[in-house]
């Protein structure tokens, strides 16, 4: 197989020179970067304010797939000059079969030698890492691209039977690269010291499965230079394709669009009805004057009907940004499952592990944000502190990684001097002033000793009076006395009134105020 | 919705009929929240209550909005077992029209709200109940009490008992307390005896649960001093 890798193609495809520092960033983080960022120290999987920090004249883009895929049509078109059978996995990697161009081209390194320079022309920007790697299997070959992309000369040659001894010095953070193995489950090879492809796949085969399962064997076989899986050798059947012929030639690329994720969803249904998921597919484009376009896209983790869609987008939008590519409306939308294998639930979701309730949840807050502003809608985070209000606080959801946020477990220790659980479930923003009387109706005080002068007998919150029928403290509070500004001298006092309500009160320079209720 | 998105599996999934599940400590009053309907707290344990109500369906995955509600108390939220990863404070406001957009745009991205209606609200109810039925979302009301206010399930909280705490020493450890579960949707109403929370800090059943009587002069208290 012959893989072409064109490294940090979302920020190629963004417009960025390479000479100037420049990431597209998801979800707050940095997925690609140009070279100059490179160099000043931005890393991928960084967050936002740590690039900005290694980086401050960094210029920011969010990823849009759809200029991803635009953008990487005139190198498919390039290549497919050379080689017509060449299949597109993601926007800035295609891979096509060797053996056909390598014998008409003259072997493999001719043949490399010749397309590399054909890719980086077609790229139309310099200075970003190309690569074409050739060996045996289509991992093999990936993995020869990726490295190749940051050498000088961009091409790896693997020769004939050579994947096993070329991947086996390799480092296992190379099995991540690909996206088929869990980045976890490579950093636990690490930990347990297999270093190296090589001692990976010196292990024996089934004990790898015994011990990690189906994704273990798919990383042994990896490490042993083969793929994960073996193509498969029969065709799906012919009835399996879906299309849809138009009666009127249709003009809007948005119709074809729509029609597509209908044929999408159809053939997923079909397929996953089955328990199979389609790996390669077809897409056919045909206009009322019989032009043709065909693509072949790959996905080893199978191609959903969201991603199927966004093929066929991709595919009409850099057919018809193309000069003189097609002269009417489309006629025909034909998608044919070219290779189809089981559903072996290894793959993940195509928002990136996101249910689609998240996905919903995140376009609702977006439209808040819009609506009411950007403090409309916010996200408690723990500050930790000896009173309820201190303990978190709010903080715009549009400034935080809705992705990446923990259950409010991990951060939270014990703090001393705040109370122990249960904690009051209604924390007014500002305490809400009360008084505490005695039984003689006398304001109850606490001393500076921390003593209280008579037991609380009624509690008066907004003028209305509570009998207490239990209280407890005073527990003082002394923050900040180094501070003439902030420091603080409070003491706290649990109390329940007759009607089962309890507050937590405080007394602040002989002033009463219910800090919190526990409603 | 259009013709197509018919044939968009994940929509259907998101029917109506699905049950979205509730903590245990209710179950033999409520199987599961059902999509589209109001449930009222009301009470001196009416907030706990409504975060304890929404707490299971937030860790089975649904997400919480709580609309209006700034005095919620996160920390107790999390020692009800709530993850804040999928809770969002969304402001309220005072006027009943803007609280039925804001509650609208809400219901649909999530699947849970916890609110504090503004006053007046009851008589935009229909609308944000259309909308509530239209997207499968929940609406937990704090402190319903309003008699305009009707809920399709009501929990209120009649009888509150503290435990811990003395005359000058001891602290707050756990509360029983006693919830009538009633509302338009339940013809017969139940009484639930729960730890809310428990001394371990979990939401629990105390004791095995009486159906409500029916008459008017009911008083939970003497229920409540009998059976304890």
């Amino acid at each position: 197989m012959v893989t072409v890798w064109c490294a940090d193609w979302p920020v190629v495809a963004a417009g960025a020179a390479a000479d100037v520092p420049a990431a597209v960033l998801v979800a707050n983080r940095v997925v690609a970067r140009t070279p100059a960022a490179a160099v000043a120290g931005v890393q991928r999987g960084a967050r936002r304010r740590a690039a900005q920090g290694a980086c401050p004249e960094l210029q920011l883009h969010e990823l849009d797939r759809d200029r991803d895929g635009r953008a990487f049509e005139p190198v498919v078109r390039a290549v497919a000059e050379l080689a017509p059978r060449l299949e597109v996995g993601e926007p800035g990697w295609l891979t096509l079969l060797a053996r056909g161009p390598s014998r008409y081209f003259g072997g493999d390194q001719a043949l490399a030698e010749r397309l590399h320079p054909l890719v980086v022309a077609a790229t139309g920007s310099v200075g970003f890492g190309v690569g074409v790697g050739i060996a045996d299997g289509r991992s093999a070959s990936s993995i020869a691209a990726r490295r190749a992309a940051r050498t000088s000369s961009g091409v790896i040659v693997v020769p004939p039977g050579g994947s096993p001894d070329f991947v086996s010095p390799l480092s296992v953070g190379w099995l991540g690269e690909l996206g088929e193995i869990d980045p976890e489950l490579v950093d636990l090879f690490a930990r347990l010291g297999l270093r190296t492809c090589g001692q990976l796949a010196a292990l024996d085969g089934r004990d790898v499965l015994a011990r990690f399962g189906v994704v273990g064997q798919h990383a042994h076989r990896l490490a042993n230079g083969l793929d994960t899986r073996l193509p498969a050798a029969a065709d799906p059947p012919p009835e399996w394709c879906v299309e849809h012929p138009f009666p009127e030639p249709v003009e809007q690329l948005e119709t074809v669009v729509f029609v597509g994720k209908r044929l999408a969803d159809k053939l997923v249904a079909t397929l996953s009805g089955d328990g199979r998921v389609c790996t390669r597919l077809v897409v056919v484009v045909e206009t009322e004057h019989g032009e043709r376009n065909e693509r072949v896209w790959y996905r080893h983790s199978g191609l959903s009907a969201a991603a199927m869609v966004e093929r066929i987008r991709w595919q009409l939008e850099g057919w018809v940004a193309q000069p003189g590519g097609l002269s009417g409306g489309v006629a025909l939308v034909r998608l044919v499952p070219d290779e189809v294998r089981s559903d072996d639930g290894v793959q993940g979701g195509f928002w990136g592990g996101r249910s689609r309730a998240d996905h919903d949840a995140a376009r609702a807050i977006v439209r808040l944000s819009g609506m009411i502003g950007d403090d409309g809608a916010r996200v408690p985070e723990w500050t930790g502190g000896r009173l309820p209000a201190d303990r978190f606080r709010w903080v715009p959801a549009a400034t935080v990684d809705l992705d990446d946020r923990d259950d409010g477990g991990a951060d939270r220790r014990p703090w001393p001097g705040a109370l122990p659980p249960p904690s009051p479930m209604v924390v007014p923003p500002v305490p809400v002033p009360a008084e505490l009387h005695d039984r003689a109706g006398q304001p109850v005080m606490v001393s500076g000793r921390g003593e209280v002068t008579a037991a609380p007998a009624v509690l008066i919150v907004a003028g209305s009076r509570q009998r207490v029928t239990g209280w407890a403290g005073p527990w003082p509070v002394e923050e900040r006395w180094w501070s003439t500004g902030r420091s603080r001298r409070m003491a706290r006092f649990q109390v329940v009134t007759e009607q089962g309500a309890a507050h937590l009160i405080g007394v602040e320079q002989q002033r009463w105020s219910v800090l919190a209720t526990y409603s | 919705m259009t013709l197509a998105d018919l044939h968009d599996p994940a929509l259907r999934e998101r029917s109506v009929d699905r049950l979205l599940p509730i903590h245990e400590a209710f179950a033999p009053a409520l199987p599961g929240l059902q999509p589209g309907r109001i449930v009222g707290c009301s009470g001196p344990a009416a907030m706990s209550l409504a975060v304890a109500v929404a707490s299971r369906a937030v860790v089975t995955g649904a997400w919480l909005a709580a609309v209006g509600v700034p005095m919620l108390g996160v920390e107790a939220a999390v020692e009800l077992g709530v993850p804040l990863r999928r809770m969002v404070l969304v402001d309220g406001d005072h006027s009943p029209n803007a609280w039925v957009e804001r509650v609208a745009a809400v219901a649909d991205g999530f699947q849970i709200i916890v609110t504090c209606p503004p006053r007046g609200a009851e008589r935009v109810l229909r609308k944000v109940r259309t909308r509530l039925q239209a997207r499968g979302c929940v609406l937990v009301v704090v402190g319903s009490d309003d008699p305009g206010m009707s809920c399709d399930v009501e929990l209120a909280t009649t009888a509150v008992e503290w435990n811990g705490l003395g005359r000058g020493f001891g602290r707050l450890l756990a509360r029983r307390c006693t919830v009538r579960v009633g509302g338009r949707r339940m013809p017969r109403p139940v009484e639930l005896d729960l730890w809310l929370p428990g001394a371990d800090g979990r939401v629990a059943l105390a004791s095995s649960v009486a159906p409500a009587e029916r008459d008017d002069g009911f008083d939970s208290h003497d229920v409540w001093s009998q059976a304890g």
